[in-house]
């Protein structure tokens, strides 16, 4: 959060369960994330479902970081 | 000097958290202090066991996301200033990071240092060996032989952590454990965990890096060869933070009377608390008692005070974070990611940097990472990244 | 922090010490903005678009209630508010420049002057002792707009409000043009405004500096005193330029239309005659105003940058007064209408 302030895009890789409290952090800072959520939990996942994890990143990441590039 | 808070909340964990809650509920002007995120020790755990009843589990990350977000929308004002001093009295004042600040009460929530062995050598071996956080650091050590150091249940809960991915974890126990008989009966079931008791490290082993530790029992002094080391001994309270209140000989504070102590406008809640036993539930209780001793502080028997609409109300105007983005000079090829270092946090990464990469044809991705997962982000690294980088991917969460 | 708040042992009795406190206010006892008051004006101002932009330093955007309560507790009847609000966004305008008139040393205050019906209305004075103590209107309407600032823009004096000395006009800066002992169009309709609406001009000004002349008995002597008095070397107006106000009192006005003069024609006048020799400068200063971009005209200073920055409205009563009113200079002079509900 603290690099977007400095005009940094930086989107936010979260788990679902950190969501509110990443939000409520971001309300408390006054800043508006980009947030890609992806499902919890990360740790001690196996390589496959891990990949499972990255595939749905990159499906909200890419959409979302086009749009970052083409506005600015 | 006025007030310029009602209550503040020294430490956003979880009995902080619930008092500044229940204080913000009442209509008085909150502010939590925590100088990294709140959460406090739930940051550093995975999954909280008993919670919300006994032999139910519940992720840490969910259980503080909803203190949080209760807390937020309660009124309080989370601030990440770094308070260094409490002086209790009529008129409490704190000093902070940000300057100094009055309150009409504090709430001391701040729970207890890190665990440490007082041996000589063993700042330095901190984030090289050392470690108090199994959850952040297991991995590090995944098929390595480890030991714990501990006698609670928060010792043998970590202990249990580890051993799902340590090849060996050695739990030294000084005098006898405390932990409960459930915790004994999954410590005894584990192939992985032996438990020594009246155990004691006297020295530590390895240059840079930590490889050993010397452990004397009554059998006499012998070696363990470790690659980690996670003390849960040797924690201390707040005493060297606030003024003018008892403390014990851990630097717990001492109350008269369950949250109280003996300065009427201070209160202190959770493992700061001397004597508080060491459970999510108990914090709870706690939050929820101080921030009510706070509002009965405040409040006199007169009953309720004037409602008015607060003059200084407003809110954040829509769609403000759009112009945050001008900034920055780097071009859209300079893309990095940066690592909390979790468990399987720098592989999510680095899988969804790759898919960046070939979708925009990019030569190379930077990349940085903080040592572990509760400490806050250095300043330098974030004034490298912003400097050089137009996108910087972040984990934050799992 | 929630909108409406109970607080703890206070009452109506001990109000203005807990207020205090918490560094409301400005120093003055304020009302209570209890939210029966509250409801209270906002229903004078329904059917009226209460949207306002965010408020500097803080970027705070104010609610319709937040923006009442400092209306009630500047002491504003319901009616005063569309007025207020009137106000309060013509500061918002970014020609106005909130943030730095915050922000500055200068002891600029947000001058308030109000043409129109709506004078008669709220019982705005006009006339004489117009910028002083007496009239409730001026009072409170110039103080509404100030505690927006200070309390929802967070801009209190030793933290943002960097003041060097500040100023008493900072307590309230409001009056009415007296439109009725005017020998010149209504300021308001020169701003564009239709003869019957009501308008606010606001800018960051300072306090007014009088301008005595019992003895000029024709325009052009009159105007001779005024310009000896806007020549004053150590003014924003010479050097950061900006508007400024000359505010005639209705004999000086008087004389002046009697001998032909136009509002355009004092303008012009004054642009052309009230400058500062060079000589009146201390090198040092010249050099300052040289690195700033600023060059005499010849061996003289003038005063902003042209006729146009000067506004010349009539207010007051009998006596031959005038007033010179400087700004802070980086402002404008911001006009809205005065909104006009069910």
């Amino acid at each position: 959060m603290e690099l977007e302030k400095r005009g940094v895009v930086a989107p936010l890789l979260v788990t679902s369960t950190f969501l509110p409290l990443v939000e409520a952090q971001a309300k408390a800072r006054r800043v508006t994330p980009r947030v890609v959520v992806v499902p919890h939990p990360v740790g001690g996942l196996n390589e496959a479902e891990l990949a499972e994890r990255i595939e749905a990143a990159a499906g909200a990441l890419l959409p979302l970081a086009d749009e970052a590039r083409g506005s600015a | 000097m006025s007030s310029d808070w009602d209550v503040a909340v020294v430490g956003a964990g979880v009995a902080g958290l619930t008092a500044a809650r229940v204080a913000a509920q009442a209509g008085l002007r909150v502010v939590a202090y925590d100088r990294m995120a709140p959460g406090g020790q739930l940051v550093n755990l995975t999954a909280l066991h008993d919670v919300p009843g006994p032999g139910e589990v519940t992720p840490s990350a969910e259980l503080l996301g909803r203190l949080v977000a209760a807390a937020e929308a309660a009124g309080v004002t989370m601030s990440f200033a770094e308070v260094t001093r409490v002086h209790a009295g009529a008129s409490p004042r704190l000093e902070t990071s940000e300057g100094e600040v009055g309150a009409g009460a504090v709430v001391v929530a701040t729970g207890l240092s890190a665990g440490r062995l007082g041996l000589p050598g063993e700042e330095l071996l901190v984030g090289r060996g050392i470690s108090t956080c199994a959850g952040c650091d297991g991995p590090l050590f995944r098929g390595r032989a480890v030991a714990v150091v501990g006698d609670d249940d928060w010792t043998a809960e970590e202990a249990l952590e580890l051993a799902e991915v340590a090849a060996a974890v050695t739990v030294l126990v000084p005098g006898r454990p405390g932990w409960s008989a459930e915790r004994a009966a999954r410590l005894a079931a584990s192939g992985r965990i032996e438990v020594l008791t009246g155990a004691t490290v006297t020295a530590l082993r390895g240059e840079g890096v930590l490889s050993g530790v010397v452990v004397a029992t009554s059998g006499g002094e012998r070696e363990l060869a470790v690659d980690g080391l996670f003390p849960y001994v040797g924690r201390r309270g707040p005493g060297a933070l606030v003024d003018g209140v008892a403390t014990d000989e851990s630097g717990r504070v001492r109350t008269d009377d369950g949250v109280r102590t003996a300065v009427p406008t201070v209160f202190v809640a959770g493992d700061a608390r001397s004597g508080a036993p060491d459970s999510v539930p108990s914090a709870e209780a706690d939050g929820a008692a101080a921030g009510a001793a706070a509002v009965a502080a405040l409040r006199p028997a007169a009953g309720r005070g004037l409602r008015i609409v607060d003059p200084t109300f407003g809110v954040q105007p829509a769609g403000s974070a759009a112009e945050i983005l001008s900034g920055g000079t780097a071009e859209w090829t300079e893309v990095a990611l940066f690592s909390n270092s979790k468990p399987n946090a720098t592989e999510l990464l680095r899988g969804v940097g790759e898919r960046l990469q070939a979708h925009w044809e990019l030569p190379e991705i930077g990349f940085a990472s903080k040592p572990n997962a509760s400490a806050a982000a250095d300043k330098d690294v974030i004034d490298w990244l912003s400097q050089r980088y137009k996108m910087v991917l972040v984990a934050v969460g799992d | 922090m929630s909108e409406v708040i109970e607080l703890p042992g206070v009452t109506e009795e001990n109000w203005h010490e807990l207020a205090w406190e918490r560094g409301w206010g400005d120093g003055l006892p304020t009302v209570p903005p209890t939210p029966a008051r509250v409801a209270a004006a906002l229903a004078a101002l329904e059917g009226i678009d209460l949207e306002l932009g965010p408020v500097p330093p803080s970027g705070l955007v104010p609610t319709p209630e937040s923006f009442a309560a400092n209306a009630v507790m500047a002491g504003c009847r319901p009616g005063d508010l569309p007025v207020v609000l009137a106000a309060v966004r013509a500061l918002l305008a970014p020609e106005y420049n909130l943030h730095g008139v915050l922000a500055t040393t200068h002891p600029c205050a947000p001058l308030v002057v109000v043409g129109g019906p709506v004078r008669a209305a709220v019982g705005l004075n006009s006339g004489g002792n117009c910028f002083g103590q007496g009239t409730r209107a001026n009072a409170v309407i110039g103080r509404a707009v100030q505690l927006v600032t200070t309390h929802i823009g967070g801009a209190r004096p030793g933290s943002m409000d960097r003041s060097t000395q500040g100023t008493p006009a900072k307590y309230s800066w409001c009056f009415g043009e007296n439109e009725e002992e005017s020998p010149f169009e209504p300021f308001s309709v020169r701003r564009g405004f239709a003869p019957g609406e009501s308008a606010v001009t606001v800018a960051a000004c300072e306090g007014p500096h009088n301008i005595n002349d019992h003895g000029s008995t024709t325009g052009l002597g009159l105007l001779m005193t005024i310009a000896g008095t806007m020549t004053a070397a150590g003014s924003n107006n010479v050097y950061v330029k900006g508007p400024h106000f000359l505010v005639l009192g209705p004999e000086h006005a008087a004389t002046l239309h009697r001998d032909g003069w136009t509002v355009e024609a004092i303008r012009d006048w004054l642009w052309e005659r009230a400058r500062i020799p060079v000589a009146q400068f201390s090198e040092e200063n010249r050099r300052q105003f040289e690195d700033w971009g600023v060059k005499p005209d010849g061996d003289q200073y003038t005063v902003s940058t042209g006729s146009e920055m000067l506004h010349v409205l009539v207010a007051g009563g009998a006596g031959k007064h005038s007033a010179w009113i400087p700004s802070f200079g980086a402002t404008a002079a911001v006009s809205r209408a005065v909104p006009v509900g069910r």
